[in-house]
């Protein structure tokens, strides 16, 4: 088998020292250059056309690791880039992937992942961690819970709401009942009409006779 | 800050203001006349122009003042007058007392009132400005008056009488003889008082015919009523009937023919009586119905004036909260770079390098495998927590991604490792809603969750965002222990914070609980007006 060529770029001497280390333990994997910022690491990987993949940290000082991967990308180099960072937030995330970043690890973890992540991005596939692909869902904005109540997008606390309304509870008892201040029952009720798409309370009770949330028998 | 001698001419662009500020006094826009003068006196304080900072009060002061808004006037007032002083300015510091003055006794307080008068005289006097010397020995004449003190108010009027003479203004003069006879009159001196009216009456026909003539005319008539003059009193009054006719001074006219009504049924007259007593009912009906419409009109303009001052004011006061604010997440982020830059680089560089002894540990003794993997299992929770704090302190999400991404991940971070599972309702956080309202909401967001972390013991809780009627709502329910709201809840800094925060976007925030039936926290805020 092939050894994997790598190159790092970080600031952080003791972790380039250490990674170094751990990686040289295995026997597929070698550190052919290293760089201290990400202008270095453009220049590096222009130096190393044998290199597999670039190891990129993301916060670095005089070009961020984001920027290097761009000017990379946009030299037209086929190199590989691994993010490997202590950046987890779903914003630093959603802008290495942007950039075009083949994987993306937390520093923290462990030498397996990293392994495996050096060895899926050298065999042409992306690498990211589950907490990576977690924060890119999340970057969409995440998902909301399922649609309750049948096909009502309401909370629980709206679908009992929504059915008290539809048993001509005034607002009052509803709060009464519920130990809620009449202004948030208000809200809810304000809310259900915007959420359900209906003019008025009349179409709040209209909604919930059709879904069945009230029936025949109720109280 | 550093004195400049009063020569300095301001600033050109201080100039501009003002200028435009009496531009907008002409132009009956007081509000933005406030927005002129109070931003001159901002910039002429900045800039030590100490004679700028008065007139800019005197100016603000006169404002307050049209606005019935004494108090604020008074305050302005003496803020010129102490920089008139210091300067050496006397003529204008006796004109600010006289302001003073006059402030007082219009909101009734008589004896200050006083004092401020008398004392813009003595300046007045040592000055040696003889306009501005009546103007106050009128004043002080009329307080006499109001205090019932006869012989003081006299003498203060006989006073302004003997500068008019020097100065010969026959209408100024006639006014302070028609005051002095009044106060003839009502010490009881019915004919020395005509005597004063007469004069009066002799002075003004030197002039144009004008309202006080016709009002010199109609105490003359009154004064030979009470003297049982009734003939003379109605000559007079017919005069002053006929003019106030063609001047159309309606004010005066109902009160002529209230007067020729009883001086005609003295005079036996009784048909001239009732007509004129008609025309008295007639007149004093309109003119009833129009100062009723001109108090409303004063009303009205009062209170839109009063409402841009408060407006003005909120937009101010929500620009300085929001920049304090700003200021504090730039620190909050700074301080989160570094965290993360420094000390957790630093943790994960060991941990990289610790990760080496990972097969020899396999070899170790027991007691060292045990510390070895003690280390490793605290290094892991120093790099969470680092991770956690610099996130908390100032994630980047918020900025690249928006609030919708941002509260997505912030709920996300807690669910997993707590007793509460949270569910939410976002898909309507993303549009269209302006970058400070978004941080507000967020960092709203942020200290809700951490209180039912900390407290509500919930099982579940609930994170909806709505936009609905041009408002951005925010709800966040839990099922928790709740607090009883008369004791004004749990957690009382978070929710001080939130209160400032949700002001600086002219939000409205209600904290709903119970105590065993949960929390219900709604923050609405509206999305058109917001910055």
């Amino acid at each position: 088998m092939k050894a994997i060529n790598i190159l790092i770029a970080d600031d952080h001497q003791m972790f380039v020292d250490g990674l170094t280390a751990l990686l040289s333990d295995a026997e597929d994997v070698n550190v052919v250059g290293t760089a201290v910022n990400g202008a270095d690491a453009v220049a590096l990987v222009g130096r190393h056309p044998e290199a597999d993949i670039l190891i990129v940290d993301i916060s670095m000082p005089v070009m961020d690791g984001i920027s290097a991967t761009r000017a990379i990308r946009k030299d037209g180099s086929g190199m590989k880039i691994l993010a490997l960072t202590q950046n987890a937030d779903s914003g630093s995330i959603t802008r290495a992937v942007k950039a075009g970043v083949d994987g993306y690890v937390i520093k923290t973890s462990k030498k397996e992942e990293f392994l495996e992540a050096i060895r899926t991005v050298a065999a042409g596939e992306q690498y990211f961690s589950e907490h990576v692909k977690n924060a890119l869902i999340l970057s969409l904005g995440g998902r909301d819970e399922k649609i309750l109540g049948g096909e009502l997008p309401i909370s629980p606390r709206e679908k009992e709401i929504l059915a008290m309304i539809a048993r001509e509870f005034t607002t009052n008892e509803i709060a009464e009942r519920l130990f809620l201040s009449p202004y948030t029952v208000e809200t809810h009720r304000k809310n259900l009409i915007h959420k359900l798409g209906v003019r008025n309370t009349a179409g709040l009770v209209r909604i919930a006779v059709q879904t069945g949330l009230i029936g025949e028998d109720s109280e | 800050m550093s004195m400049k001698p009063s020569s300095d001419t301001p600033e050109p662009g201080l100039s501009v203001a003002f200028e435009a500020g009496d531009a907008a006094i002409r132009g009956g826009d007081f509000a933005e006349a406030h927005r002129c003068f109070a931003g001159v006196l901002e910039r002429a304080q900045a800039a030590g122009e100490r004679e700028t900072v008065a007139d800019a009060c005197s100016r603000l002061g006169e404002l307050a003042a049209r606005l019935g808004d004494h108090v604020r006037a008074i305050e302005h007032q003496l803020n010129a007058l102490g920089i008139f002083e210091e300067l050496g300015d006397s003529l204008r510091a006796g004109r600010t007392l006289h302001s003073v003055g006059v402030l007082y006794s219009d909101c009734g307080d008589l004896e200050t009132a006083h004092e401020y008068l008398a004392r813009s005289l003595d300046v007045f006097q040592a000055t040696g400005d003889r306009s501005d010397q009546v103007r106050a020995l009128a004043n002080l004449a009329a307080i006499h008056a109001a205090r019932n003190d006869l012989e003081a108010a006299l003498d203060c009027g006989l006073r302004s009488l003997t500068v008019y003479d020097m100065l010969g203004l026959p209408a100024e003069n006639a006014a302070a003889l028609l005051n002095v006879a009044d106060i003839h009159a009502r010490m009881g001196r019915t004919e020395v008082a005509l005597y004063c009216q007469t004069r009066a009456v002799a002075l003004l026909r030197g002039v144009a015919p004008c309202e006080l003539l016709v009002r010199a005319l109609l105490s003359v008539g009154r004064s030979y009523r009470a003297i049982g003059q009734h003939a003379d009193a109605r000559f007079v009054l017919e005069q002053a009937l006929e003019i106030a006719r063609d001047g159309e001074h309606r004010v005066v006219e109902y009160q002529i023919h209230e007067e020729l009504a009883r001086v005609s049924e003295s005079l036996g007259d009784y048909h001239v009586a009732l007509d004129h007593h008609r025309d008295y009912v007639r007149l004093m009906r309109e003119q009833a119905g129009q100062e009723k419409q001109k108090a409303i009109a004063e009303l009205r303009l009062r209170f839109d004036l009063e409402r841009a001052l408060k407006d003005e004011e909120i937009r101010h006061r929500n620009n300085v909260m929001q920049a304090v604010v700003r200021t504090q997440e730039e620190e909050q982020r700074r301080i989160a770079g570094d965290l993360h830059d420094g000390v957790g680089q630093l943790l994960a560089a060991v941990k990289v390098n610790l990760h080496r002894l990972d097969d020899s540990a396999a070899t170790f003794a027991e007691g060292e495998r045990d510390a070895f993997d003690r280390a490793i299992e605290a290094l892991d929770r120093a790099c969470t927590d680092v991770r956690t704090i610099a996130h908390s302190l100032g994630s980047t999400t918020l900025q690249e991604l928006g609030l919708r991404a941002a509260l997505a991940e912030l709920v996300n971070s807690v669910a997993t490792d707590t007793g509460t599972r949270f569910t939410t309702l976002l898909h309507e956080a993303g549009d269209h809603v302006p970058e400070y309202v978004a941080l507000v909401v967020y960092r709203i967001a942020q200290e809700l969750v951490a209180n039912i972390l900390r407290h509500s013991m919930a099982r579940t809780a609930r994170i909806d965002v709505v936009q609905r009627e041009g408002f951005l709502v925010l709800m966040v329910e839990d099922d928790g222990v709740g607090f009883d709201p008369a004791n004004g809840g749990r957690a009382g800094m978070g929710r001080r914070n939130i209160e400032t925060r949700v002001r600086t976007v002219n939000g409205h925030v209600t904290f709903d609980s119970f105590p065993g039936h949960g929390t219900t926290v709604t923050v609405e805020i509206p999305l058109g007006e917001a910055t």
